[in-house]
């Protein structure tokens, strides 16, 4: 859906739901990163599955202190970015089916790809590939930290696979690769850092297993947002990849050098008792997998329950918002969110800036 | 923008599809539309289907063709209602009131060449419809949201709806056409319970119709929604004109224990990236491309698999006993989702198949239609 507001519109006038982006609060947030790494060795590589626009990976890339490629999880993610012109793009996932992975190696012809392996499977299918097509292909080792999903799940498993690639003829390997979130939430500056360093110590241990039989291990790429900080001080790692902070989530707010930039604005259509009112934000507007958003700057207002259709709000006191006011919700996970719309609506002072397309949304395969 | 699958040509196996694919089964499809609009053309109410659920124009067209259907379809915002009017829907329902000119004047648009009803529970904002479509020089039907659960819209007394609807009578551009409700969510409730609090809604509901009635006014239709699981019970009641229904079609897993007449007919197919560990598999469908906002996704015909955990970009796949999965890399395994309406709303692209084979290729043209 192609629905494109002037620039120049006051926010008060978006028809609503209207996801909207802070202007100020992105640059701060991409600001943060560019002066952290601004003069260190690591850098981070911005992860693209959070925002899904080109436009903004430039303003991350354009900002300093970034490897000058990004992070992807699906191969169409990749083909958008690519396109975009990131001369760089590792796909933080395993590409295992036929025609994905004949998709992967027209665009090693075109760019620097890397993926992620954990399985011999993997790595014979990409190897045929990659010799059939003439293509070369980066490749790393995923390492599960904490997250039971993809990756080796022990050091000699990673010694091994290190082995095997480095014989695979078409593919490059290129070093180790994993991610992490948080055990706790909202944990402390010292439980962050504990843990960080544990999760990130156990990538740094399949590193040098595979140095100590004599392969190289060029790349060491881990950890998120949360851990930005913590991986900038162990020797060894030689990128973050960080993706929430670019317009944070409400569960994030404990990283307090980073601002809320995403927002959803939604109107009320309906208020069908003293304290209930029902705003036009659907569940599809936002997504809640991890539980309903917060309302912005009402204390008194929470949400009850989201439905394919509304939001249902509730408040302690007399309910403040009538038919016709505005609400604005805050997202518990914004990647989830920002895959359900084709605009970013990008406002400053509460007038409309600029609207980019996010450009990569719905691309699952 | 636009999601960026392999291009699949109709007549292809569906094994060459690209996962994550949303699929549609339509031997199960055309069954599931065929059983419930089969009940309704025997009897007075007919089925207006909710094409939010779907948000595809071809959809819509295939279940409005099936006798037993109102003349047209529900939808919940303006936009989805300009997709679908612009795709050949000539009678659009939108159930969500709307309080804001700059919307109503696209409704006013938009009435001067499809039929739209809307629906209110507010005097102002009748007042409002009634300004801009006049300004306009068009009308629409209006009916009034009667409240029977409490986290829905909705009046609450007999008193505020015959103002009401004295009120749509008298206004200029108006055309009261009777009352409108959306019953309650499925929540985890057993069917019993269901039925039991559907069976009270509805007495409150017709209550509404009766008490207008004995004031002398017509009361045309009486819509009542959110009816898959009870689509046969609200069907069947005596000054029931309309039955709005989306889910009926494709039998999600949350509609699944309350319908045991329809058949799943819309999965997701998937495909195994990882196998880490003996019990457990990752695939490529994670919850951008399957939704897990309303419950979690359920292996199709395979109740030993599940599909609980599951984050962005990677679904789970767990043996239920902690047992050796019988899953290889590259296997492909097909996922029910919890709520149908969410999947589509995340897809750009649906394939109907029939057989095995793909038999069409459509767009979900009001998916992303939020505003």
């Amino acid at each position: 859906m192609r629905k494109i507001p002037l620039p120049g519109t006051a926010v008060d006038q978006l028809d609503t739901p209207v996801l909207v982006i802070d202007l100020d609060a992105l640059e701060k947030n991409i600001n943060v990163i560019a002066t952290h790494y601004s003069d260190t060795k690591i850098k981070l590589r911005p992860h693209v599955k959070n925002h899904k626009s080109p436009q903004i990976a430039w303003m991350q890339v354009n900002a300093g202190g970034t490897v000058g490629g990004v992070c992807a999880a699906k191969v169409s993610e990749a083909e958008v970015f690519v396109e975009a012109g990131f001369p760089n793009v590792l796909i933080a996932n395993q590409i295992v089916s036929a025609p994905k992975i004949q998709r992967l190696m027209s665009l090693a012809k075109r760019a620097n790809l890397m993926v992620v392996v954990d399985d011999l499977e993997q790595v014979k299918l990409l190897s045929e590939s990659a010799l059939k097509t003439n293509s070369t292909l980066g490749v790393l080792i995923e390492v599960n930290t904490m997250m039971r999903r993809g990756g080796i799940r022990s050091v000699e498993q990673g010694v091994s696979l290190a082995r095997e690639i480095v014989a695979a003829p078409g593919l490059v390997f290129k070093g180790v690769q994993s991610h992490q979130v948080p055990e706790t939430d909202a944990p402390n500056m010292a439980e962050r850092f504990d843990q960080g360093q544990k999760f990130i110590g156990m990538v740094l241990d399949v590193k040098s297993a595979i140095e100590e039989v004599g392969i190289t291990v060029e790349i060491v790429s881990t950890g998120e947002s949360w851990s930005y900080d913590i991986a900038a001080s162990m020797p060894g790692v030689t990128e973050i990849e960080g993706g929430t902070y670019i317009v944070m989530e409400v569960p994030y707010s404990y990283m307090s050098e980073f601002t809320l930039a995403a927002k959803v604005i939604g109107t009320i259509v309906s208020k069908p008792s003293e304290n209930t009112a029902i705003g036009d934000i659907s569940i599809e507007a936002i997504g809640s997998p991890n539980g309903p958003p917060t309302v912005e700057a009402q204390e008194d207002v929470v949400v009850e329950s989201m439905s394919l259709e509304h939001t249902v709000l509730k408040s302690t006191n007399s309910m403040p918002l009538d038919v016709g006011d505005r609400y604005t919700l805050l997202t518990h996970q914004q990647d989830i969110t920002m895959n359900r719309w084709d605009q970013y609506v990008g406002i400053r002072n509460g007038v409309v800036e600029a609207v980019f397309d996010v450009t990569a949304r719905g691309c699952s395969n | 923008m636009v999601e960026r699958p392999i291009s699949t040509l109709p007549g292809s196996d569906s094994a060459s599809l690209d996962t994550p694919a949303l699929v549609v089964d339509l031997d199960a499809f055309d069954a599931n539309v065929n059983l419930v609009h089969g009940f309704f053309s025997a009897r007075s109410a007919n089925l207006r289907p909710n094409a939010h659920t779907h948000k595809t124009p071809a959809l819509a067209h295939r279940q409005l063709a099936i006798k037993g259907s109102a003349s047209g379809i529900a939808v919940i915002s303006i936009s989805e209602a300009e997709v679908f009017a612009s795709n050949g829907i000539n009678d659009i329902r939108i159930t969500t009131q709307i309080p804001t000119y700059s919307k109503l004047n696209r409704v006013a648009v938009l009435s001067k060449s499809c039929k739209v009803s809307l629906i209110a529970d507010n005097a102002n904002v009748v007042g409002m419809y009634s300004e801009a479509v006049t300004a306009k020089n068009s009308s629409v039907d209006v009916l009034i949201d009667i409240n029977v659960h409490e986290d829905r819209p909705g009046v609450h007394s007999l008193d505020h709806a015959l103002k009401l609807a004295n009120l749509i009578h008298d206004l200029p551009g108006l055309n009261f056409a009777g009352i409108f409700s959306s019953g309650g969510p499925l929540g985890g409730s057993s069917t019993n319970s269901l039925i039991e609090r559907d069976l009270k809604a509805l007495d409150t509901f017709l209550d509404y119709k009766s008490f207008l009635q004995t004031k002398g006014i017509a009361v045309t239709e009486a819509s009542f929604g959110n009816s898959t699981h009870n689509y046969a019970l609200i069907g069947e009641t005596k000054g029931i004109t309309e039955v709005r229904s989306g889910a009926y079609a494709f039998l999600d897993a949350n509609h699944a224990e309350h319908c045991a007449d329809l058949k799943h007919a819309a999965y997701i197919i998937s495909t195994v990236n990882n196998r880490p560990e003996i019990a457990r598999a990752v695939t490529d469908c994670g919850q951008k491309a399957i939704g897990r906002d309303l419950g979690a996704p359920e292996v199709l015909g395979q109740k030993n698999l599940i599909a609980a955990a599951g984050s962005a970009e990677h679904g789970l796949i767990d043996s239920a006993d902690g047992s050796m999965l019988n899953l290889s890399i590259g296997d492909r395994v097909n996922l029910i989702p919890a709520d149908i309406s969410t999947t589509f709303s995340l897809h750009d692209i649906v394939y109907g198949i029939r057989g095995g084979i793909v038999d069409s290729v459509w767009h979900i043209a009001a998916r992303g239609a939020f505003n």
